[in-house]
């Protein structure tokens, strides 16, 4: 399925670019592979340290740890880590 | 004196207004073991020599301002310092911090604690050059905004820092603040307390030195520290070229971000106001703090539309969020200007942009006609968020209802209002909806000064913090976490320290940075200093239990507790707020009404006899 991908703060310029259409599949174990792939941006080695990946505003750790998949409109968001405004 | 104390400026300067005194004292150092500075200082002196029951904009407040010992030495973000008095607009406890350059000025005078009380019989301001003090007539000055009245005494006294009021901290207007060199003591009113004093100014130049305990030790502890800031991906990363407002489409994204005063999900141009949008439409630069690595802060200038040429400082992310999605309103421009318009009259952004907020919704909702307020108040109407500030800064119209504060206002307007009345214990609620992450809930129900979200941050580790693993939706582990991060941030607001840094430095290094500087053993350790945060926070909420608060005060708005969250990532839910404040409660080792045992207030070592049974 195409999905829109968005970057906000500082990761949409390590990006270049802020927002984009990607295909994926319902597996959320290959969202950051697929976001590599079409992107060219290394978000796994990145994820922990300088980014999280959000699936609808929540870690996709937690979409993992619960067994969920990608659905159709999902929302998907690259931010960078921070701690607060 | 003798030598001075390692990491102070060795005085506590006491000014009776009524009496036109001037009393100069060296700092007590068992008062420094105990509670360090600060919001610590604060607490002692305003439990021990305010009397509950007071008026607070009456002669008998006192106002204090308070340093840290770190504030203005060579640590990182060292630029903090406080203002504390019994708030106008809640009643109770209220400390309000502050960055820019007056505080370490302040220390650089030799001043840890600024004691005001009384009433001039005209106005007055205060003009501190090391230890020459005097009082000086205000009367050409009284009346000016903030901006003329700081360039007006810079060019009186070349060189000096500047606190000073607004018209709106003259009119006694609740939701007045200070403002200090580009920055704001800006919550709870505390301009309307130095209004009801005469007091339009406090102006301080110091020229002495801070000695340092171990030279060495402390001046490798704040370059590791900087270093540590450098390679922190939020001090040196989006935070410096975004601003606060880094943080904004992840709010929003994770469902956190309160629409038209919390009851929406999404507005017309919502996207225009997002972190990209400021940073390529408005900021023109960097503004930073005294010693600060970090830069947050940024100038901005609107470049076209019809508020074209608005310059000001900021917008900040509680402000964006205040004049924006608070409003409905989308207009940047709009938000710069009523930013600069709060700063200019010396109004609080945050409370501002609530009510006015609040106010959208009776209009709406057909609780307030239009000829009451003069003009059409719907969500999103740049023109009319404008005027209203005007009307608040000024007490003109629904602005002098709206200026007393949302709580005060919903008392008034009635209708139900009182439900979506955002506010706690008469504060108004910042950026934050706790329906997305609860333990923002109970952070703001349980917070010292009403709804903030400085007291306990807890959206960082349920919603930001990508190691964290805390679930954002539920109770479980909130009320510990908010009660460590209220004593340690009692510790933060203590010493002097920015709670940015906080978010690149460890606990550790800011213990080891306030031990090398002062050698006082008491600060040698995270246990130890943990001790000390536990039992300022307990201070302050015996000040508060003592004004007649306990467990039915620590609520949180109806809508909160009782209407779903409207955003998707929060998935319908509301704040379970009472099973969240019965753990809380035990944790911190109150009663079941919320107030400390004499257990507790033993085991701190707290002299509140009221309270011992």
């Amino acid at each position: 399925m195409n999905l829109k991908i968005n970057f906000s703060a500082g990761i949409s310029d390590e990006v270049g670019m802020r927002e984009t259409v990607i295909t994926v599949s319902s597996n959320p174990n290959d969202l950051l592979k697929c976001i590599e792939e079409q992107i060219g941006f290394p978000v796994r080695s990145k994820v922990g340290t300088r980014c999280m990946v959000l699936v609808n505003g929540r870690s996709i750790k937690k979409l993992i740890q619960e067994g969920a998949t990608i659905q159709e409109g999902d929302s998907i968001m690259v931010v960078p880590y921070l701690s607060g405004g | 004196m003798g030598e001075k104390i390692p990491g102070y400026g060795g005085y506590i300067l006491e000014v009776d207004l009524s009496e036109g005194n001037i009393n100069r004292q060296p700092l007590d150092e068992e008062l420094i073991k105990e509670y360090i500075g600060g919001k610590g200082f604060a607490s002692k002196i305003l439990y021990d020599e305010l009397p509950s029951g007071i008026e607070p904009l009456s002669s008998d407040n006192m106002i204090l301002f308070a340093n840290g010992p770190l504030t203005g030495t060579l640590a990182p973000t060292s630029a903090r310092s406080v203002l504390s008095t019994k708030s106008p607009l809640t009643g109770i406890w209220l400390d309000s911090n502050c960055g820019g350059s007056f505080g370490p000025e302040l220390k650089f005078a030799g001043i840890d604690l600024l004691k005001i009380k009384g009433k001039a019989k005209t106005p007055k301001y205060l003009l501190i050059e090391d230890s020459d003090i005097t009082l000086i007539d205000a009367d050409d000055i009284w009346g000016f905004d903030t901006f003329k009245t700081k360039e007006f005494l810079h060019q009186r006294h070349p060189g000096t820092k500047v606190a000073c009021i607004g018209p709106s901290g003259e009119k006694m207007i609740p939701l007045a603040c200070v403002q200090a060199e580009g920055r704001s003591y800006g919550r709870g009113g505390g301009g309307a307390v130095l209004g009801s004093k005469n007091l339009k100014a406090i102006v301080v130049k110091g020229n002495e030195g801070i000695s340092v305990y171990d030279h060495n030790a402390f001046v490798n502890s704040c370059r590791e520290a900087f270093g540590e800031l450098m390679l922190s991906s939020d001090s040196n990363g989006s935070r410096p070229i975004y601003g606060t407002s880094c943080i904004y489409s992840f709010i929003q994204e994770a469902g956190v971000l309160p629409i038209q005063n919390f009851k929406g999900s999404a507005f017309p141009g919502m996207e225009r106001i997002n972190e990209h949008s400021l940073l390529e439409n408005l900021y023109e630069g960097n503004r930073a703090c005294f010693a600060c690595p970090i830069i947050c802060s940024k100038h901005s200038l609107v470049k076209g539309g019809k508020y074209k040429g608005v310059i000001g400082e900021g917008p900040e992310y509680e402000n964006v969020w205040s004049f924006g999605p608070q409003c409905g309103n989308s207009n940047l421009g709009s938000i710069l200007k009523a930013e600069y318009l709060c700063d200019y009259y010396g109004l609080d952004a945050i409370s501002t942009g609530n009510v006015i907020g609040f106010l959208m919704e009776c209009y709406e909702k057909k609780l307030i006609p239009e000829t009451e307020i003069g003009f059409n108040a719907s969500f999103g109407n740049d023109e009319a968020i404008i005027k209203l500030v005007q009307m608040i800064s000024k007490k003109e119209g629904i602005g002098e209802l709206l200026g007393k504060g949302v709580a005060k206002a919903a008392k008034e307007i009635k209708g139900g209002s009182e439900q979506f009345a955002m506010h706690v214990k008469g504060l108004e609620l910042p950026a934050y909806d706790p329906r997305g992450a609860v333990g923002m809930g109970l952070a703001y129900a349980t917070s010292d000064r009403g709804a903030c979200h400085l007291r306990a941050y807890t959206v960082s580790s349920e919603i930001l913090d990508s190691t964290a693993r805390l679930d954002p939706l539920t109770a479980e582990y909130k009320a510990e976490l908010v009660k460590i991060e209220q004593d340690w941030f009692s510790i933060l607001d203590s010493i002097g320290i920015c709670i940015f840094a906080n978010f690149g430095l460890n606990q550790n290094q800011l213990t080891k940075l306030l031990h090398t500087l002062t050698g006082i053993k008491e600060f040698s350790s995270l246990v130890k200093l943990l001790t000390i945060g536990e039992k300022i926070y307990n201070l302050t909420r015996l000040f508060n239990c003592r004004e007649g608060l306990k467990r039915d005060s620590d609520m949180l708005p109806y809508r909160l507790i009782e209407e779903e969250s409207p955003h998707i990532s929060a998935r319908n839910n509301t704040v379970p707020l009472d099973e969240m404040l019965n753990e809380y409660y035990f944790i911190r080792g109150w009663n079941k009404e919320g107030i400390p045992t004499s257990e507790k207030i033993n085991e701190l070592g707290l002299k509140c006899h009221e309270f011992e049974n």
